[in-house]
């Protein structure tokens, strides 16, 4: 287990996404959202995803060929990554974050620093 | 023996093989179009036309002859009452294990770049890939769903398995007619130099992508293609795409690292 701090772009994105927990979103939305580059927000995604903190899939056909346009993929919060997420950014708040050494965490951060 | 005839049709003359191969090639051309002789593709045209532009794409490709022989016969065995052992007397083990091996191929209905490329030698997967080249080219003439769920397969296994094999062109060829297939409205929507832009940077991203594991590619390429049309402006669009090409070796490194999904791994 790596002891890192999580950086502030995985924590934007894990803001962006607690903000509405229940929300499905699609890159470019999280890309404004979280007001990372893209280049950053992507590797973070696929890390969260493999943690299992959170859930992605492809629009329904009906919806994007309806209006003709590509299909997007939707990543979402999981029950587990909800909880998760809650606690991490808990523990970095300011009030704790001398103790963020101590924060035996994922490194989703390591995605960060393409802005 | 009808359509076609011996008459070697004109895609398959003045290829660079010996006197004895284009011997060989004559007579699986003739074999084919004798048992194809009453099927039809769904363009109308005779259904040998569909192996003759198969074996051309793989002698176009530089294969031996014995790859284009098995194009040219790759749908006999399944698809017409041609007795197998005929054709293993007639071509002998070489052409009719590549046909075989095709065969096989489609039957194990697999979308894992890895199984595909592990499953036969270069020249099956490249008749294979000749095949859905060709397909694809002609996908307009089957059911919307039909072409989709093509579309789809080739973006994801197809592409990439050309890639595997260094057939960069065939690669490209095969990703730009999957795309223009998934996003017809918006393809035809798009003014001439917003369609060239889009070509370009989709290129540029495809070609960047190979950073990243072949199972994985096809998903992200198909979920940026997806943004990269959502955005309005050029700027916009190459800005997306510049960025993601600085991110994209992160990328690669994170989808290559095993990480516990246990939550207990999480805290």
């Amino acid at each position: 287990m790596v002891t890192r701090r999580m950086t502030s772009q995985t924590r934007g994105v894990l803001k962006a996404l607690l903000g509405e927990p229940g929300r499905e979103w699609y890159g470019l939305e999280l890309v404004k959202e979280a007001a990372l580059p893209t280049g950053t927000l992507y590797p973070i995604l696929a890390r969260l995803e493999q943690m299992g903190w959170v859930e992605s899939r492809w629009e329904n056909p009906n919806e994007h060929v309806a209006e003709g346009r590509p299909r997007r993929r939707y990543y979402k919060l999981t029950d587990c990554g909800a909880q998760q997420a809650d606690l991490a950014l808990q523990r970095i708040s300011p009030s704790v974050q001398r103790d963020t050494q101590q924060f035996t965490a994922f490194r989703p951060g390591m995605a960060g620093g393409a802005g | 023996m009808s359509p076609g005839g011996d008459r070697l049709p004109a895609d398959l003359t003045g290829l660079p093989y010996s006197a004895d191969d284009m011997e060989t090639i004559s007579r699986a051309y003739a074999v084919a179009a004798y048992w194809h002789r009453d099927q039809w593709r769904k363009s109308g045209d005779p259904y040998v036309t569909h192996s003759v532009a198969v074996a051309r794409i793989l002698a176009d490709l530089g294969m031996d002859a014995a790859s284009v022989c098995a194009g040219l016969l790759h749908d006999v065995p399944d698809d017409t009452p041609c007795p197998p052992d005929q054709l293993r007397m007639e071509f002998g083990d070489e052409i009719m294990g590549i046909v075989g091996k095709v065969l096989e191929l489609d039957s194990l209905r697999t979308t894992s770049v890895t199984t595909v490329l592990e499953a036969a030698e270069p020249r099956v997967l490249a008749v294979k890939l000749a095949d859905r080249l060709h397909n694809m080219q002609t996908l307009r003439h089957v059911g919307v769903d039909k072409q989709e769920r093509k579309s789809r397969e080739t973006l994801e296994l197809f592409a990439p398995v050309a890639a595997h094999l260094g057939l960069d062109t065939l690669k490209r060829q095969l990703e730009d007619l999957a795309l223009a297939t998934l996003y017809p409205q918006r393809w035809t929507q798009a003014h001439e130099p917003e369609r060239r832009d889009m070509k370009i940077l989709l290129r540029i991203l495809s070609s960047t992508a190979a950073l990243l594991p072949s199972a994985a590619r096809g998903r992200w390429l198909e979920e940026w293609s997806g943004e990269l049309h959502a955005l309005q402006s050029r700027r916009q669009r190459v800005q997306f795409t510049l960025q993601l090409m600085y991110g994209l070796p992160r990328l690669a490194v994170t989808l290559r690292r095993q990480v516990s999904r246990s939550p207990s791994g999480l805290s």
